[in-house]
């Protein structure tokens, strides 16, 4: 039988599983072993079943994931996420909308030393969503905010979705971290320019909160010592080149449960708590991660990369439209989809596409999780806004969805602007000599 | 149902203190590494063949949180179809999805054992300080197969489920 044709069934028997309720890493597992059985024989498959999945696990430098992981739990249970959020409504907290601006600024912070989007959405929703209510902010600015803010966990450094995409694509994690680091600073720019927006048009939204005196400032300044050095040493230690990614977080972790420790946090139950969530996390990307792997050596024999590559081509599409394409493809499936699973099936056939039309892969890496990021709030799916929901059940799923729309502008203006400017994404590795 | 609801409480404890020990065992390895990586930056004496030990105690950590996640269902399932079919409808198709899990698992679960008995065969060893992979991957695929028994359960709990109308069926989505 033709390969493109095993390929094509395989993929719409993979589609058809995960409509069925197979976990999508599974889906994707035994799409890759049935595929690669009929095209090469399934004693080949059924080695690659054990090849595959076990050089995943016992890779040191996929395990930089679950380090990360431990990082972000035990970064929570330091209470390293409310310093950053009592260090920012310090600062800016009086302004209108100041509650709001500093609920992206702690996620900002948060998500450079945590890398998940929905464990920064969740911390927020927990502390900063009370606090603005008890402060007359309306439900739709603050929801919206913190299912935004939580997306910066994706982008800013170091960000497990990224960490996913440098290993699937062999593309450098440390070259992928420099890049997304100035989209990162513009994502926070950009959502304190909608806030200031939102409540110059109406006022109600975001009250000011009242103004902390300078003395005070510098106070909680030197008590939110903890979250700014953990940050310093692991990004610092990596674009240093001090420590390698795997030893950052690893250095990462063990000073997050120092932290945990010394702050008098550490119990047994959240010692346990926190090695469960890890555990949980860390067993659903390794689930995505064994099932990738297979798959993506099934699509490679049926050689159907190269079909969608020509197929494109014939198409004589300008490589900006194609682009455009992609981008779109990715907010619709981040929308249906969940992200993560959705770059991973789809980077076998957009990888090629990306690197044929002449574009950097490394900026596709940030502008692709930069998509993603705006499906995690798109919805019907949005899994942002539905951790937010989860954790307060008072505010209705529409409410959180209008609050999300000025955001949404904000990220799509931002993915255009890097999208046509793709220098201010490569500056900076360029700068440190990465590329 | 009780009988199942009975053994599956006690596998969870079983799961959970599997995947407790296993991330200890992360959080020992994140200590180590930092004291690895402070030793070379200070120009001391390093830990001999550590990253050897990576090699072998990662594949171990790992493992041991796939039981308590396929006990306690932590996987990305996309449920849309199951919520527009009712709770019935997608109890079938919990239990549908749960059978593939079982054949994926059992897929792997035979893998790893016949990759670590070529290991054992071939007295296969680290690059470094040439310490043995054997015991390791047998713990590795010890665990796996561990987890056959726990997605029978689930397996069986999703069928009973479907067939009774009684009990939970998952409505989450993603990560």
């Amino acid at each position: 039988m033709d390969p493109i044709l095993i390929g094509s069934i395989g993929l719409a028997g993979m589609f058809l599983m995960i409509a069925l309720h197979v976990p999508i890493g599974i889906a994707m597992g035994l799409t890759g072993f049935f595929g690669v059985g009929f095209l090469i024989g399934f004693e080949p498959a059924a080695s690659l079943l054990g090849t595959e999945p076990s050089a995943a696990i016992a890779n040191e430098g996929l395990a930089v994931l679950a380090l990360f992981l431990l990082m972000g739990s035990f970064a929570g249970a330091a209470g390293l996420s409310a310093d950053l959020y009592r260090l920012a409504y310090a600062f800016i907290g009086h302004r209108p909308g100041g509650l709001a601006m500093a609920t992206i600024g702690g996620c900002a912070g948060f998500g450079a030393v945590c890398g998940s989007s929905v464990a920064t959405a969740a911390t927020f929703s927990r502390m900063a969503l009370p606090e603005m209510l008890s402060r007359g902010y309306q439900p739709t600015l603050a929801s919206g905010c913190i299912a935004a803010g939580g997306t910066l966990g994706m982008i800013i450094p170091p960000s497990v979705v990224m960490i996913l995409y440098a290993i699937l694509t062999e593309e450098d994690i440390i070259t992928l971290f420099a890049a997304s680091f100035i989209p990162g600073l513009l994502a926070v720019v950009f959502y304190f320019i909608t806030i200031s927006i939102y409540v110059r048009m109406n006022p109600e939204a975001g009250p000011p909160g009242e103004r902390i005196p300078w003395k005070e400032r510098l106070v909680i300044l030197k008590e939110c010592w903890g979250v700014v050095f953990l940050a310093t040493v692991v990004s610092g230690g990596i674009y240093t080149g001090i420590f390698t990614v795997t030893e950052a977080a690893a250095v990462g972790a063990s000073l997050a449960i120092l932290f945990t420790i010394f702050r008098g946090n550490m119990t047994k139950d959240i010692f346990l708590q926190s090695l469960g969530e890890t555990a949980a996390n860390t067993g659903m990307i390794y689930i995505i991660i064994m099932g990738a792997a297979v798959f993506s050596y099934f699509v490679t024999l049926s050689h159907m990369p190269e079909e969608v590559v020509e197929g494109i081509k014939s198409l004589g599409l300008p490589p900006l439209l194609i682009i455009l394409l992609f981008e779109l493809m990715f907010l619709v499936l981040g929308s249906i989809f969940d992200t993560v699973a959705a770059m991973v099936i789809t980077l076998p056939f957009v990888y090629p596409v990306i690197v044929d039309i002449g574009y950097d892969p490394v900026w596709w890496g940030v502008i692709n999780v930069i998509a993603m990021e705006i499906g995690m709030i798109t919805p019907p799916i949005g899994i942002n806004v539905f951790v937010l929901h989860g954790i307060a059940k008072d505010i209705e799923l529409s409410q959180v969805f209008r609050g999300i729309i000025p955001f949404f502008f904000a990220d799509v203006a931002r993915l255009l602007l890097l999208t046509l400017f793709p220098a201010i994404v490569l500056w900076l590795p360029q700068l440190w000599g990465l590329m | 149902m009780e009988m199942i609801l009975g053994l599956r409480d006690r596998l969870d404890r079983f799961t959970r203190l599997v995947a407790t020990i296993g991330f200890t065992g992360l959080v020992v390895m994140a200590m180590l590494t930092m004291f690895d990586a402070s030793m070379r930056y200070l120009g001391l004496p390093r830990i001999p063949g550590f990253s050897d030990l990576g090699e072998v105690i990662y594949a171990v950590v790992i493992a041991s949180c796939f039981p308590a996640g396929l006990l306690q269902g932590h996987n990305i399932t996309i449920r849309f179809l199951g919520k527009g079919l009712g709770r019935r409808g997608g109890a079938w198709l919990e239990a549908f999805g749960a059978s593939f899990t079982m054949l994926f698992f059992t897929m792997l679960a035979w893998q790893f054992l016949r990759l670590t008995l070529d290991y054992q065969a071939n007295d296969r060893v680290t690059g470094t300080i040439e310490m043995s992979i054997v015991p390791w991957w047998w713990l590795t695929t010890a665990i796996i197969a561990m987890c056959l028994p726990v997605q029978f359960l689930v397996l069986v709990q999703r069928l009973a489920t479907a067939v009774t109308g009684r009990g939970e069926v998952p409505t989450g989505a993603g990560m």
